[in-house]
C-alpha cells in the first residue's frame, strides 16, 4: 500500500524574510489596483501619502523670472539692428 | 449637405425642427466654437465630429471637477472634512481607472495623472478645509453644486420664431460675505500669475456664467470666484481670484450675444459656415485644421476616417436645475 501522506508543493512563507517586512499595500500598490474595492483605511493611508510633501512643497520658493535692469535692457537693445527697409513680409494687410 | 446636417441634429434637442442647422439652445462651448470659427463649430457642434482622443486637459479637468463635486455634495449631506474628502479621493481614484482594460487611466503628460489628479485634490481640499465660501442650499434642500441652468435668453429666430436660450452649468454656488458668487475651478500647467488672471475677463465663459448668474437665478450672483490650480511635477500650487462686471457690461456682453445668434441664424439659413482662418493656430492649434486643409470634395470622407461623432447638447442636465 503506497503512503496517503499529502505534501504540499508550496512552502509555507519566510516570515523572516526582509520581503515579508515590506508593506504589501504601498501606494504604488494602491494605484494599481482596481479601487472599487478601497478600504476606509487604504484611503486614508493614500491621502496621508500623498500629503506628506505639501508643507515642503509650499514652503520652496517659486522660481521666479530674472529680473532685467535698465542697463540690461539697454544692452538688448543697443544689440539689436534696426532693419533697413520694410519687406513685404512685415506688412500685415 | 442638408440632409447631413439634418441627420447630425435628428437627436439633438438644442437645436431647431424647423431650420435645420439652427441652435436655439447654446451654452458657452457652442458659442465659443462659433466666435472662434464658424466651420469650426459646424465640424464639432452641428455635425459633432470629434478627434478619436481626447485632450489630457479636458480628461484632467474632468475628473478634478467630479472629485471636488463629490466632496461639496459629501459636505452638503452633513460629512466632516475628513469623511467627505474620503469621498472624493474615493471618486478621483475609480474615474481614473480603465474598468474595461483593468488598469489606471495612461496619461503621457507628467503634470496631469492620476497620481497629480488625487494629490491635487487632496491639497486642494486640504488647503480649503476652513473655506469662508458656503455652498447655498437650493429651495428643494440639495446643495448648488454642478448646477444646470436653462433660461430664455431674450432673442427670438426671425426664421423659426423659436425662443434662444442659454443653458450651462455653473461648478458651485456660494456664499461670502453676505453675497452670491459662482465658484469656478480651472487647472493650468502655467503660472498663476497677472497673465493668468486677465484671461478671464472678458472672457466668454465667465461672461456667460456672470450672465446666468445674474439673469437666470432668483439670487443675483456678485461676480464669480476663480480658483486656479498650477499643477507641477512635484505639487500643486492654488490661488484664488475674482471675476466682477457691471450691468453695462452685461448689457453690452447680452448685445453682442444678439448679434451672435443672428450671424448663426444666416449661416443655418445659406447652410454654410465659413471658416476664420486666423485662428487655426490658435491653443496649440485646431483640430479640424488638417481636415480644412483638403479639398472640400474628400474632407466628408477624411472626417468621417479619423474623427468620431458625438452629439453636444447643450440641454442636458448634468446636475441640478
Amino acid at each position: 500500500m503506497s503512503s496517503t501522506e499529502p505534501t504540499s508543493p508550496i512552502s509555507p512563507p519566510d516570515l523572516t524574510s526582509p520581503l515579508a517586512k515590506v508593506d504589501p499595500k504601498s501606494l504604488q500598490v494602491l494605484f494599481n489596483e482596481d479601487p472599487e474595492g478601497l478600504t476606509e483605511d487604504e484611503v486614508d493611508k493614500i491621502c496621508d501619502a500623498l500629503r506628506a510633501d505639501r508643507a515642503k512643497f509650499h514652503a520652496e520658493p517659486q522660481a521666479r523670472p530674472k529680473k532685467v535692469t535698465p542697463v540690461d535692457l539697454k544692452k538688448k537693445i543697443d544689440k539689436i539692428e534696426a532693419p533697413s527697409t520694410l519687406s513685404i513680409d512685415d506688412l500685415e494687410i | 449637405m442638408l440632409d447631413l446636417i439634418r441627420q447630425a441634429t435628428l437627436n439633438n434637442s438644442a437645436f431647431s425642427t424647423i431650420l435645420p442647422g439652427l441652435q436655439i439652445a447654446w451654452d458657452s462651448t457652442s458659442m465659443g466654437a462659433f466666435k472662434e470659427c464658424p466651420r469650426k463649430y459646424y465640424l464639432s457642434i452641428v455635425l459633432g465630429y470629434v478627434p478619436r482622443e481626447t485632450s489630457v486637459h479636458l480628461i484632467f479637468g474632468q475628473m478634478y471637477h467630479t472629485a471636488l463635486e463629490a466632496y461639496d455634495h459629501a459636505k452638503a449631506r452633513g460629512h466632516d472634512h475628513k469623511s467627505a474628502l474620503r469621498v472624493a479621493v474615493k471618486v478621483a481614484m475609480v474615474i481614473s481607472w480603465n474598468k474595461e482594460l483593468g488598469r489606471p487611466w495612461q496619461s503621457d503628460s507628467t503634470y496631469k495623472n492620476r497620481l497629480t489628479l488625487v494629490r491635487s485634490v487632496i491639497w486642494y481640499l486640504d488647503q480649503f478645509e476652513n473655506d469662508p465660501l458656503e455652498t447655498i442650499i437650493l429651495a428643494n434642500g440639495k446643495p448648488a453644486v454642478e448646477l444646470s441652468f436653462r433660461f430664455d435668453v431674450g432673442y427670438r429666430s426671425v426664421c423659426s420664431g423659436e425662443n434662444f436660450l442659454l443653458c450651462g452649468h455653473l461648478d458651485r454656488v456660494v456664499k461670502f460675505n453676505e453675497r452670491n458668487w459662482i465658484l469656478d475651478r480651472k487647472t493650468t500647467q502655467h503660472q498663476i500669475d497677472d497673465r493668468f488672471w486677465a484671461q478671464w475677463n472678458p472672457n466668454n465663459q465667465m461672461s456667460t456664467y456672470d450672465f446666468a448668474g445674474n439673469v437666470g437665478f432668483n439670487a443675483k450672483t456678485a461676480g464669480i470666484i476663480i480658483d486656479g490650480a498650477q499643477l507641477l511635477v512635484g505639487g500643486t500650487r492654488f490661488k484664488r481670484g475674482i471675476v466682477q462686471k457691471d450691468d453695462d457690461q452685461r448689457n453690452e456682453w447680452h448685445m453682442d450675444f444678439g448679434l451672435q445668434l443672428q450671424m448663426a441664424e444666416h449661416y443655418a439659413k445659406i447652410s454654410y459656415w465659413p471658416m476664420n482662418d486666423k485662428s487655426c493656430g490658435n491653443y496649440g492649434g485646431c483640430p479640424y485644421q488638417g481636415i480644412c486643409a483638403k479639398s472640400p470634395a474628400v474632407r466628408q470622407q477624411w472626417l468621417e476616417g479619423s474623427m468620431h461623432k458625438r452629439v453636444w447638447d447643450p440641454l442636458q442636465v448634468r446636475g441640478d436645475i
